[in-house]
């Protein structure tokens, strides 16, 4: 996965509900006040478009004989890929 | 039972025991009665009251199953006896099925126990309500200990068999609603004996993981298949587990011990999911309204700043007068001042002039008189500094130290520079 994939989208809500919060102040100069609208915009295009790509693996973890931990891809599940998600 | 057919038993030519020449030992005689026995009487259900009963390291269980005229040894062997959900006490009514046979090392009479069943409310009940006493004492399904579920988690772990239904609904849900989230499939058995063991050391394994949240869950069955969520071992480690735990289990009307342990219980493995997966149209709908709230916000401003400017325009008048009273409030305080501020400007002013007056002397045009120079001037006092400024026959003055002297110009010459 990607650094960009990585995106907290919480994170990056809640830092454009601030924003928004921020624009709704009463003694915001106009200067502050295009800054923060054009911050806002691009972290929207940012949010949606990894809402759009972002996608996670599925995968199994199982213990090896000699005990070790290990995880690898999840074979013979097909739920994954079916119902239209994107694929991966 | 004929001495004919003892002796079938024996077969011909070997000791039948009908003489001393031809007696029998003690191992052929328990192992002919053990074979009679078994082949005569059918596996069947007995019906009495438990006494004695123990329970050996190999978790084999001995007891005496009697009514009020008669009594007879039982053993019920651990692979049999481990699907008891709780040992019965002595005392209690039950029915045992199992096959009479006779014990040939020890001679006794027996009964092989399959099954056991209580009487009543039956042992799956005592043993639920015994260890959900324990537990709840404990405080383990306090309501204080559930932790909130993560509102956006990155890494899922569903514990679950591999090839059950319920894993393909849990994968299901999670890819249509949040693509984005990680799964990590941890395999375990979810019915049977050892079960429980397996779920422990599953939800140890995903617990280490780095996932954000659990899901355990497993389909619906009968009691006895759901009855390895009800085990000590299985609940202790629902509510032990370093990350909040979703549990569903069964359907909807199954309530596990471990569910009532988990963080939150979910009535499908579906609905599990759900409650795990925030779901993508949910949250586009959510940054429109943060979109909207942008544009809002920014319109706001602008007419902010509209109406920040027409209410100076009103107020001009009124703060230019605030400015005056405010002015003449520090006027009044610096009367107040006055006659030592007065002295000192006079101090700095007589200073001032003394150091002027030595710069103008320096400056003047009287000390260069003074040394005998002359200054043309016309009659207007202009200074006439160049031959261009003089015509034949024009009237000037010239200013020496002690006045001035009336002449007339005869001629000019310009000198090269």
């Amino acid at each position: 996965m990607s650094e960009r994939e990585r995106l907290d989208f919480e994170a990056m809500l809640a830092k454009l509900e601030e924003i928004a919060r921020a624009l709704d102040r009463d003694d915001l100069g106009l200067d502050e006040a295009i800054a923060l609208f054009e911050e806002g915009i691009a972290r929207l295009r940012e949010a949606n478009e990894w809402l759009e790509t972002a996608s996670g693996r599925v995968e199994e973890i199982i213990a090896t004989s000699s005990g070790r931990i290990e995880t690898r891809p999840l074979e013979g599940m097909d739920a994954g890929e079916t119902d239209g998600a994107p694929s991966r | 039972m004929t001495a004919g057919g003892q002796l079938a038993l024996f077969g011909s030519g070997n000791p039948d025991g009908r003489t001393p020449e031809t007696a029998i030992s003690v191992r052929a005689l328990n192992r002919c009665t053990q074979r009679l026995l078994e082949e005569h009487i059918p596996d069947l259900w007995v019906r009495g009251e438990v006494a004695n009963w123990r329970k050996s390291s190999r978790g084999h269980r001995y007891f005496t199953l009697r009514d009020d005229r008669a009594q007879v040894d039982c053993v019920f062997f651990s692979g049999d006896a481990w699907r008891l959900p709780a040992d019965p006490d002595n005392g209690m009514e039950v029915t045992v099925y199992g096959r009479p046979s006779l014990y040939e090392a020890g001679g006794r009479f027996q009964v092989v126990v399959r099954r056991l069943e209580a009487a009543g409310e039956g042992l799956w009940r005592v043993a639920l309500r015994r260890l959900y006493r324990t537990l709840r004492e404990e405080g383990l399904f306090e309501p204080s200990r559930k932790r909130p579920l993560p509102a956006f988690p990155r890494r899922v772990a569903v514990v679950t068999s591999r090839s059950g239904a319920a894993l393909h609904d849990v994968l299901t849900v999670l890819r249509r609603r949040s693509p984005w989230i990680d799964v990590l499939v941890c395999d375990c058995r979810v019915q049977g004996e050892g079960a429980a063991l397996e779920i422990r050391r599953a939800l140890a394994m995903v617990g280490s993981a780095g996932v954000d949240a659990v899901i355990l869950t497993r389909g619906g069955g009968s009691t006895e298949d759901l009855w390895c969520f009800n085990e000590e071992v299985a609940v202790r480690a629902v509510a032990a587990c370093p990350v909040p735990v979703v549990c569903a289990i069964g359907h909807e009307v199954d309530t596990t011990l471990a569910e009532l342990a988990a963080d939150r219980k979910a009535s499908t493995p579906s609905v599990a999911a759900e409650l795990l997966a925030p779901d993508a149209g949910a949250l586009r709908e959510r940054l429109d309204v943060v979109s909207l709230a942008l544009a809002r916000g920014l319109r706001r401003s602008a007419a902010r700043g509209r109406e920040r400017l027409d209410r100076s325009a009103r107020d001009l008048p009124r703060s230019m007068r605030s400015a005056l009273g405010r002015g003449r409030e520090r006027l009044d305080r610096h009367a107040h001042d006055l006659p030592r501020a007065t002295r000192s400007a006079l101090e700095r002013g007589r200073a001032r002039v003394r150091g002027v007056a030595g710069r103008l002397d320096a400056l003047s045009p009287l000390a260069t008189l003074a040394r005998g120079y002359a200054v043309a001037t016309d009659a207007d006092g202009g200074l006439l500094a160049s031959v261009d400024r003089f015509e034949a026959g024009s009237r000037f003055y010239l200013r020496v130290r002690d006045g001035s002297v009336e002449a007339v110009t005869e001629r000019t010459r310009r000198e090269a520079r």
